[in-house]
């Protein structure tokens, strides 16, 4: 078990907010494989929200190791800071998954200026910690909703990612099932059994990741502590 | 309300959330290529005060939503009105300096670009010299990087993330300019930009390319 006595952070957008969610089938999936793992999801965040800070959301929640999620639906809610988080946890390994709420949905085309310098803000501030990481990009999700989500767009921010999100390690979620297999509640959250399926088949995207040396996942953040 | 979400089913998904700036995003810098400071108020915001020293002469990409933008810019005892234009994914570089009459001139320059890789580094030549022509950018003396940008025009090019000794050239000049930029990082945006004093003498402004923090 390659994850086995590492510590994980895991911080995402809405797919990490909700029960049954993410932040239940990624991070039960991750804790089976004997890793301490701290999940986070802001419902409506973007990377530069977890640099910056936000204002208010539309939803948070949070969970750590065995535990229950503690979901916190105010809309009052703040968020956390990535610099909080890795100051809190010290993790070995940080997985992001965001890329919904870059994309643009109902505008002609990915907002790229504005998408490339959220997504370089966090991943500067976690390059500045020394702290390796993984980046999942969005799931097709299904057409003709108010999200306004289509394949075509789903594909066009998944490509963007995976060239902008670098020192990270990029996990392409659209591989892992065909447009419209998974279906969805709203058009962007998946049901119960695709939130299953999608949370394993990025915790074993990880698993491979880490086993193949892909991040560099010992000490990472202590021998920066210690350097402190 | 902190709730413990100890039972199995799904809650409800959270409400609508945009996926993005809803209306797009621009971007606007101000380059201060003056031999003092200006000043630049934008319509119903605050005064901004941009330096005439070389590290603090041009502002980062500010975002802003598409559409007019209106300031005012002062130097020099004289005030002019700067009503532009800007589109969605698009980048703006209003570079202001001082016309031959005392006045103030600016060039604007626009680009879409669509060539962000975390993996590269992005060079971009700007001549804002109007007497250089077919501005190139070379790398360690004889390797062209960008050629042939007409004043007032940008040219832009992804390169590997290396150092190298950068120098800037136009039509009219074969002596190469040095543009210091040291090494080169990966993922990040530079800008030369190629001037003209108030005595004609040439000479570059190269810098790193910063996006102002939005909680946007």
């Amino acid at each position: 078990m390659v994850l086995a006595g590492l510590v994980l952070l895991v911080i995402g957008d809405s797919h990490m907010v909700s029960q049954n969610y993410l932040i239940s089938t990624l991070h039960d999936a991750l804790v089976s494989q004997q890793a301490s793992v701290h999940s986070y999801g802001t419902c409506g965040s973007n990377p530069g929200d977890w640099v910056y800070g936000m204002t208010g959301n539309c939803g948070q929640g949070e969970r750590h190791d065995r535990s229950a999620p503690l979901i916190d639906y105010s809309q009052k809610a703040k968020g956390w800071t990535i610099k909080g988080l890795l100051e809190q946890h010290r993790p070995n390994l940080v997985v992001v998954q965001m890329g919904d709420t870059m994309a643009g949905y109902g505008q002609p085309g990915v907002p790229q200026a504005w998408a490339y310098g959220k997504v370089r803000a966090l991943t500067t501030a976690l390059r500045a910690q020394n702290v390796a990481c993984i980046w999942v990009g969005p799931p097709w999700g299904s057409e003709g909703s108010g999200y306004m989500k289509t394949h075509a767009r789903v594909k066009e921010m998944s490509d963007f990612l995976a060239k902008s999100v670098a020192p990270c390690v990029y996990i392409d979620s659209t591989v892992f099932s065909k447009p419209g297999e998974w279906p969805t509640t709203d058009g962007q959250h998946l049901t119960v059994n695709g939130y299953r399926t999608w949370g394993k088949s990025i915790a074993e995207a990880i698993v491979r990741i880490v086993g193949e040396g892909q991040v560099r996942t010992q000490g990472s953040l202590t021998s920066s502590a210690a350097q402190r | 309300m902190l709730l413990a979400a100890a039972v199995a089913g799904a809650a409800g998904p959270p409400r609508l959330y945009n996926s993005g700036p809803a209306r797009g995003a621009g971007f606007i810098r101000i380059a201060n290529l003056a031999d003092g400071t200006i000043s630049v108020t934008p319509a119903g915001r605050a005064k901004i005060e941009i330096s005439a020293q070389d590290a603090q002469r041009v502002t980062q990409f500010e975002a802003i939503a598409p559409g007019k933008i209106v300031a005012s810019i002062q130097f020099g005892g004289r005030t002019r009105k700067l009503d532009i234009a800007i589109a969605a994914n698009e980048l703006v570089t209003v570079a202001v300096g001082a016309a031959a009459n005392g006045g103030i001139a600016w060039t604007v320059f626009r680009e879409k670009p669509t060539d962000f890789n975390a993996l590269r580094s992005s060079l971009a030549l700007y001549p804002v010299d109007k007497t250089c022509t077919n501005a190139r950018l070379v790398a360690d003396k004889n390797t062209v990087v960008i050629a042939d940008v007409a004043p007032g025009s940008v040219g832009r090019r992804a390169v590997n993330p290396v150092k190298a000794a950068l120098t800037v050239a136009c039509a009219d000049k074969p002596a190469q300019l040095p543009a210091e930029l040291g090494a080169l990082e990966a993922g990040e945006r530079y800008s030369v930009l190629i001037l003209a004093d108030r005595s004609g003498t040439r000479r570059v402004l190269a810098l790193r390319d910063e996006m102002a923090p939005t909680r946007d």
